[in-house]
This record gives structure tokens, C-alpha cells and sequence, in this order.
């Protein structure tokens, strides 16, 4: 599967960039699994678009009781602990284990809080008495976000883990690899909420 | 902390996304302001948020230094992915 290509760094880099050669981030299983979860994600998308277009009046008028600063805060928070993941793992790829403990840390924080933003969500809505059963809107709502929010759970407990581990752990191939294996999972939570949020909360 | 880290291209994807999802959220808030078509409006948006997905996977998941097998892939679901919600919101596949 592996080609090799060199290729000069880029100039946002704040060190020399050393010639990059093509090669796989984390292993096949772990990006197997992802465009797996990735494709089942859009065909639930697909059947929620198909579905609102049949019920349209019913879907808008759902959809206005979300809170879209909720999702707001929720696609803050996500993007950020992204943009700590990576940053960790360049960190890590640096031997700079501690600075990569913090970065996985703040990401984990910022998971943390997009599970109590959307905890809060689900208890206002059953609160209201709106549950899955509600209508054709909810049923796709707690069934994609519920899922989602699974997602982000597994992401948190491992993220918070490495966060420790790594100060213990020697940077070699092998912990690299797994490393990248988690932050692209971790990025694939975000990238599916990145969907999630327009779709359900957003679309006319 | 070591506050070089931050300067560098992930950083400033980051403020990419950080600016599309606020674009996003303007153009979702001026429905019926811009251009009265909700299709035309569900259109731009899912560009806006596909290409948001293309940034993550490109440069957070390092897709753009793998092997093109996997990048293919990639936008092959991004792709497929976007041509799907296309045809059901645009009424098309409805």
C-alpha cells in the first residue's frame, strides 16, 4: 500500500520541515474501521435528508426547538480539542511527552465539555417530554446525536488515558502509530459533528 | 508551554474552520435574506461543511501525506458522501 514520495515541508511549520515521505497514520484496521462508521454515519444522513423532504413541516418545526447555540458551542469545543490532538501528536512525534500530555489533557477537557453541553440537551428535551419517539425529527435526533455522543465518550476515556500514559511511554514507531490511530478516531468524532450540527440543526 | 507549537498549519486550519463555521452560521441565520431557495441554501451550506470535513481529514488526520489509496478513498466518502445529501435536498432525488 505505501508509496514513496518526497516532498518539501511548508512554510507554517515553525521548524525545518525534513522531507516528508508518504506513509499510512495509524494502521489499515483503524482506517477501515473509520470509513466504515463514516459511510454508515451518511447513509443515516441521506435517510434524514429523504425523510425531512417527505415531512418537511413537522422536521422544521422540530428542528426550530433546537438550541443552535448549543451546537455552537458543541462545534467550538470539538474543533478545538482537534486542533490539541494533532498538535499533541506532533508534540509526542518530538519526544516532547509532557507538552503532549497537556494538549491530549485540554482536548479531553474539551470532549468533557461537549458531552455535558449535549447531556444537558438530551435531559431539557426528555424533561419536555420530547423523546425518540416523538416524531420522525427526534427519531433520526436521538438516534444520530445518541450514537455520536457514544462516540464521544469512547474518545474522552481513551484521550484522558493516553494523557496519562504518555509520560510513561516511550515515543518509539510502535506508540506512535497507536497515538495516531487514536487522534484519527478522535478527529472522526469531530468530522461526523461537523455533518451532524448543518444537517439537523442548520438545514432549511 | 511551549507556544511554538502553535504556529504552524494546523493552527491555521484551525482558524479556517473556526471562520467557515461562522460563515455557516450567518448564511443559516439570513435564510430567506441572501436568496429566498432553501435548496439553494442547503447546497451552499453542505459545500461549507464538506469542505470543512476535507480540511480534517486532509491535514488533522494527515490523509494529504498517506498513500493514495487512502486518500482516495477519503474523497471518494466525501465525494459519495455530499453527491447523496445533494440529490434528496436539492429535490432531485425526492
Amino acid at each position: 500500500m505505501s508509496d514513496t514520495f518526497l516532498r518539501k515541508g511548508n512554510n507554517f511549520e515553525s521548524e525545518t520541515s525534513p522531507k516528508k515521505v508518504k506513509r499510512l497514520p495509524g494502521d489499515e484496521v483503524i482506517w477501515v474501521f473509520l470509513l466504515g462508521d463514516m459511510t454508515v454515519f451518511s447513509c443515516v444522513f441521506i435517510m434524514f435528508a429523504y425523510y425531512k423532504a417527505a415531512s418537511t413541516d413537522i422536521f422544521l418545526q422540530s428542528q426550530a426547538e433546537l438550541s443552535i447555540a448549543a451546537g455552537s458551542i458543541n462545534m467550538l469545543l470539538l474543533l478545538t480539542s482537534s486542533l490539541f490532538v494533532i498538535l499533541a501528536l506532533k508534540s509526542a512525534r518530538k519526544s516532547s511527552v509532557n507538552l503532549s500530555s497537556k494538549l491530549l489533557a485540554a482536548a479531553t477537557l474539551c470532549g468533557a465539555g461537549f458531552l455535558a453541553v449535549k447531556a444537558f440537551e438530551f435531559y431539557e428535551k426528555t424533561s419536555q417530554g420530547i423523546t425518540f419517539l416523538t416524531n420522525d425529527f427526534y427519531t433520526f435526533y436521538f438516534l444520530i446525536t445518541g450514537i455520536h455522543f457514544a462516540h464521544v465518550v469512547v474518545g474522552v476515556a481513551v484521550l484522558m488515558y493516553f494523557s496519562i500514559a504518555i509520560r510513561k511511554q516511550r515515543m518509539d514507531e510502535k506508540n506512535i502509530n497507536i497515538l495516531e490511530s487514536v487522534g484519527s478516531y478522535w478527529h472522526m468524532t469531530d468530522l461526523l459533528w461537523v455533518l451532524i450540527f448543518p444537517i439537523i440543526y442548520l438545514l432549511p | 508551554m511551549n507556544k511554538e507549537i502553535f504556529h504552524s498549519r494546523e493552527t491555521l486550519v484551525w482558524a479556517i474552520l473556526i471562520l467557515v463555521s461562522f460563515i455557516t452560521w450567518i448564511l443559516s441565520a439570513l435564510h430567506g435574506v441572501l436568496y429566498t431557495s432553501p435548496a439553494i441554501n442547503s447546497v451552499v451550506i453542505l459545500l461549507l461543511a464538506f469542505f470543512k470535513v476535507r480540511l480534517i481529514i486532509m491535514y488533522y488526520m494527515e490523509v494529504i501525506d498517506a498513500p493514495v489509496t487512502l486518500k482516495y478513498s477519503c474523497d471518494l466518502w466525501i465525494t459519495a458522501s455530499f453527491v447523496g445529501l445533494f440529490l434528496v435536498v436539492s429535490g432531485i432525488a425526492t
